[in-house]
């Protein structure tokens, strides 16, 4: 004889349990957390070294670097100044998990004010996966085109803000950082929007200065 | 993209339950998923029979309920369904929120 057994359980429970824990945690040490997502190429790297370049006189930077293979942007964003990098390599998965970040913050020193976990460069997968953080941060690049946050709603949904990157490249590519804007606030017109050159460091005072506000404000 | 980690952490709360209910076989798994949590319902059905193969669900049947996402119109006040690549009101064409619709879980399944 055949019977129902009730279950009601979320399949990601276990990452979302892993991920309240290090909220909690992250909240006990007063450590603000970012978690930066993008697709491949849009910049992460070269943006969190310029902002770590501006500010880690005044604030300890740890970062947490999610790629396929490599410890090359690790090593950047080391060399930049971050307090503290270290590198997952996730082999093939294309995102991080909570149980990922719950193991190498095992390894981060207790100094740290701000954690900023960067991503596998993926539009789709790490938008499932919450890891405890305070604020999920999407990064465009007008080389990807205007017609991205359409493209990948789930993740232009996800975030509550948007850091549209590469402005320095609006002629070369007849792309307006604007018409971006106006893009993805058709998907989320709740996303709060920063424009950047990494490269010149247009717009990067802005973005700098919103990071620094989230160290020591209430999460 | 990510179904077949979705299907696996789908198969250890299952063999989890069915442990811990006793059950000898799985014949079936119900599932609910939201239209805007990502998964592809046929890629997580087919990552499913690929990690279900030896265990105590072998035989089980993967079914999928989706559910919708909603969004409530600033503008107009009217009330709809949204799809994933759906941006305004079908009614006064705002830009419009979805909310709920990524639900991803397991509702129940039936054992012997």
């Amino acid at each position: 004889m055949s019977r129902t057994v009730k279950i009601e359980k979320k399949i990601l429970e276990k990452n979302d349990t892993i991920a309240a824990r290090l909220r909690n945690n992250f909240a006990k040490r007063k450590l603000a957390v970012i978690n930066i997502m993008s697709s491949p190429g849009a910049g992460k790297t070269t943006l969190l070294a310029e902002t770590i370049k501006k500010l880690s006189g005044r604030i300890s930077i740890g970062i947490i670097v999610g790629d396929i293979a490599t410890d090359h942007d690790a090593k950047i964003l080391e060399d930049a100044g971050a307090f503290w990098a270290i590198q997952i390599n996730t082999g093939g998965r294309c995102h991080l998990e909570a149980g990922m970040i719950e193991a190498v913050m095992e390894l981060a020193p207790e100094k740290l004010n701000l954690l900023i976990i960067e991503n596998i460069g993926n539009l789709v997968c790490p938008a499932g996966y919450d890891l405890g953080e305070n604020v999920t941060v999407m990064l465009g690049a007008l080389t990807e085109g205007i017609d991205k946050p359409k493209k990948y709603p789930g993740m232009y949904r996800a975030c509550s803000r948007l850091v549209i990157n590469k402005t320095d490249l609006e002629n070369a590519l007849d792309i307006k950082a604007d018409d971006f804007e106006k893009e993805a606030l058709m998907v989320n017109p709740k996303l709060e929007i920063f424009k950047t050159s990494a490269k010149t460091g247009n717009g990067m005072n802005e973005w700098c200065g919103w990071i620094a506000s989230l160290v020591n404000a209430e999460h | 993209m990510h179904e077949l980690s979705v299907a696996t952490s789908l198969m250890n709360i299952i063999v989890e339950s069915a442990k811990a209910d006793g059950a000898l076989r799985v014949l079936k798994v119900n599932l609910v998923v939201g239209n805007m949590a990502g998964i592809v319902a046929d890629s997580l059905k087919d990552c499913f029979d690929t990690v279900k193969e030896g265990s105590i669900a072998d035989k089980a049947e993967l079914v999928i309920e989706e559910v919708k996402a909603t969004a409530l119109c600033v503008e107009c006040g009217g009330k709809f369904e949204v799809e994933q690549n759906m941006f305004n009101c079908p009614k006064c064409g705002e830009v419009v929120l979805p909310s709920g619709g990524d639900d991803l879980y397991i509702k129940n399944m039936e054992v012997e």
